[in-house]
């Protein structure tokens, strides 16, 4: 699930996604968008692991004579000669390992380094709460992405072949998303009619046309401008579901509560557990 | 010359609409987009292309096959899994090389190459106030922050050659790679949100960063009136955090209209429009307090990831 605008409502839609496949099947909620997490706001998880995931970092050794090459090697500028002496900037690097490739003394091993956490936990029978966390002032948001996807896909499943996974991902373009998106059965893109969401809504697109995956989309905020719909028309992309502008909706949202288990919203996301349940399977029959 | 960076940590809070407000409000301060991966600045901010310039802020692993043997050195040494074999054949995969170049290291036959990549487009705009600098990263490119850096240099030159005082920065949701890229350097942070539990709850996240990088943040709680009560909440919280309150702004209509119109919400007028004014004033106020060019501490953190 995915939007390209951030705040169209893409954690909105895949909460009260999940909790409705989750009372039809075995259902997991990942929340991937990791510089954010909110999804938990809305679930009430109970967290029964947590992982520290690490970043490696360049440690100097004795016998480093500083001859230039790993900081020459780093793309990062995670090391540095200042003064005839080696010095390392370890929120810099990318744990590559390129610096200790170039080091033709061996004086270079690595450590490790916490940089988030991934988490994972119960919310209800049949539904699983995954959610990585980057730590304030770090910048490798994918390096939790991909540890978080190692967690979620690792469980066992739990009971049918048809178990589902609803990956929320972070807003924008890049590698996280991608990462988060990359190999899903179906891209649910959740729009907003406003100028701003149709744009952003059109990158998000083209991204997944990149990734070559099957796109259907959700109109939240409906207001009835049927500009959503217009675009969706002319992509060639299935509206599979809708939820209208409604303060309602707007304030059970601020306060974190899920509204897929009142009316008159339990009707849409049932009939949009449905249609993506039937998407994902013809998804799998295809491949 | 200062900058200012409109930020907010959970999207769509309204940092687009806030800053294209302070753009008009400012009289002709040197416009940033620097939400590459999903720019919307450029839809309210009337103005007139005037150049674009390719950006090469990536590299990509490029395998000589006539040397190489198909040894699988560099697949083991690649810790982002971009490079595979099939018999003896290496093949990499683009989307995953964060071109590191460790393959380059580990190849004992020199049969790899890192070849530099285009991940956008940076552009430049004459808007009615003054200059506009944005970017289009390319679709399934790697390294915003690059891109956001390269947007905010681009930003500072045309402010120095206006001799423009101001640089006001529409940054990225999110805490990670890319606003860092547009908060590190910058003078002031002004933090958008909304009264959510989320834009709460991202928006303390937020102010840890800018706490992390010594950078000071004012807040504005934006659709206040929605729900009062959260509002109080976050305000609060961010008077905790060291944060000033620059104001709040009422749910309004005219925002949705001004957007269709693909204009800053300050030329309509209304209450919001209203509220973008007073925010203003204590903004430019704060800012003429602040040493800027550079004289805030630095950190040894640099732009970009």
């Amino acid at each position: 699930m995915l939007s390209g605008k951030g705040g169209t409502g893409k954690t909105t839609v895949a909460t009260n996604l999940a909790w409705t496949l989750g009372s039809l099947g075995a259902t997991r909620y990942v929340d991937y968008d990791v510089e954010e997490p909110d999804g938990a706001i809305f679930l009430h998880p109970t967290v029964d692991q947590d992982v520290a995931a690490t970043s490696r970092y360049p440690v100097v050794g004795e016998n480093c004579v500083p001859c230039g090459r790993c900081s020459a090697a780093c793309s990062y500028h995670a090391l540095a000669e200042v003064g005839g002496q080696l010095l390392t900037f370890p929120e810099l690097c990318h744990g590559c390992g390129a610096c200790a490739l170039a080091c033709p003394r061996g004086a270079i091993a690595e450590a490790e380094r916490t940089i988030g956490h991934v988490r994972s936990g119960p919310i209800a029978d049949g539904l699983d709460w995954y959610e990585g966390v980057l730590n304030e002032g770090e910048s490798l948001a994918s390096t939790v992405v991909r540890r978080l996807r190692r967690l979620a896909e690792a469980a066992p499943p739990q009971g049918d072949e048809a178990a589902m996974l609803v990956a929320d991902c972070p807003p924008g373009s890049s590698c996280e998303v991608i990462h988060a998106a990359e190999g899903s059965d179906l891209a649910l893109l959740v729009a907003e009619p406003t100028r701003f969401g149709l744009h952003d809504l059109g990158i998000a697109v083209r991204l997944m046309r990149a990734l070559e995956l099957p796109m259907a989309v959700f109109v939240n905020k409906d207001d009835g401008s049927g500009l959503v719909d217009r675009y969706a028309a002319t992509e060639g992309i299935p509206v599979i579901g809708r939820l209208p502008f409604d303060l309602a909706v707007a304030r059970a949202v601020a306060r974190g509560e899920l509204i897929a288990g009142r009316e008159p919203w339990a009707a849409v996301f049932t009939a949009l557990a449905e249609a993506v349940l039937r998407l994902t399977r013809r998804g799998e029959a295809a491949s | 010359m200062k900058q200012l960076a409109v930020v907010s940590g959970k999207g769509g809070t309204g940092k687009t609409t806030v800053a294209a407000a302070l753009g008009r409000l400012s009289g002709g301060a040197v416009m940033a987009d620097c939400d590459v991966e999903a720019p919307n600045l450029h839809l309210v901010l009337p103005h007139t292309p005037l150049a674009e310039e390719a950006f090469f802020g990536n590299r990509v692993a490029s395998i000589d096959r006539a040397a190489c043997l198909g040894c699988s050195s560099c697949e083991d040494a690649c810790r982002f899994g971009a490079l595979r074999h099939k018999g003896r054949i290496v093949w990499v995969d683009e989307r995953t090389c964060e071109g590191c170049g460790a393959c380059t290291y580990a190849c004992p036959h020199d049969a790899i190459a890192m070849e530099p990549r285009r991940t956008g487009t940076v552009l430049l705009a004459r808007a009615e106030g003054g200059a506009f600098a944005h970017a289009a990263l390319d679709i399934a490119a790697d390294g915003s922050g690059k891109l956001v850096t390269e947007v905010r240099r681009s930003a500072a030159v045309q402010a120095r050659q206006d001799g423009q005082g101001l640089v006001i920065i529409d940054g990225a949701p999110g805490t990670g790679c890319a606003v860092i890229a547009t908060i590190t350097g910058s003078d002031l942070i002004l933090a958008v949100t909304e009264p959510t539990r989320s834009g709460w709850h991202d928006l303390e996240r937020l102010l840890d960063v800018a706490g992390h990088f010594g950078i000071p943040a004012l807040v504005v709680v934006n659709r206040w009136d929605i729900e009062p009560d959260l509002t109080r909440g976050i305000e609060a919280a961010s008077r905790g955090r060291g944060a000033e309150i620059a104001g709040r702004i009422p749910f309004d209509p005219a925002v949705g209209r001004a957007m269709a119109e693909g204009l800053p919400v300050t030329a309509l007028g209304g209450q919001a429009a209203a509220a973008i004014e007073e925010i203003w004033e204590r903004l430019r106020a704060r800012l003429e307090q602040l040493p800027g060019d550079g004289r805030r501490p630095l950190t040894l953190r640099r732009e970009g990831g």
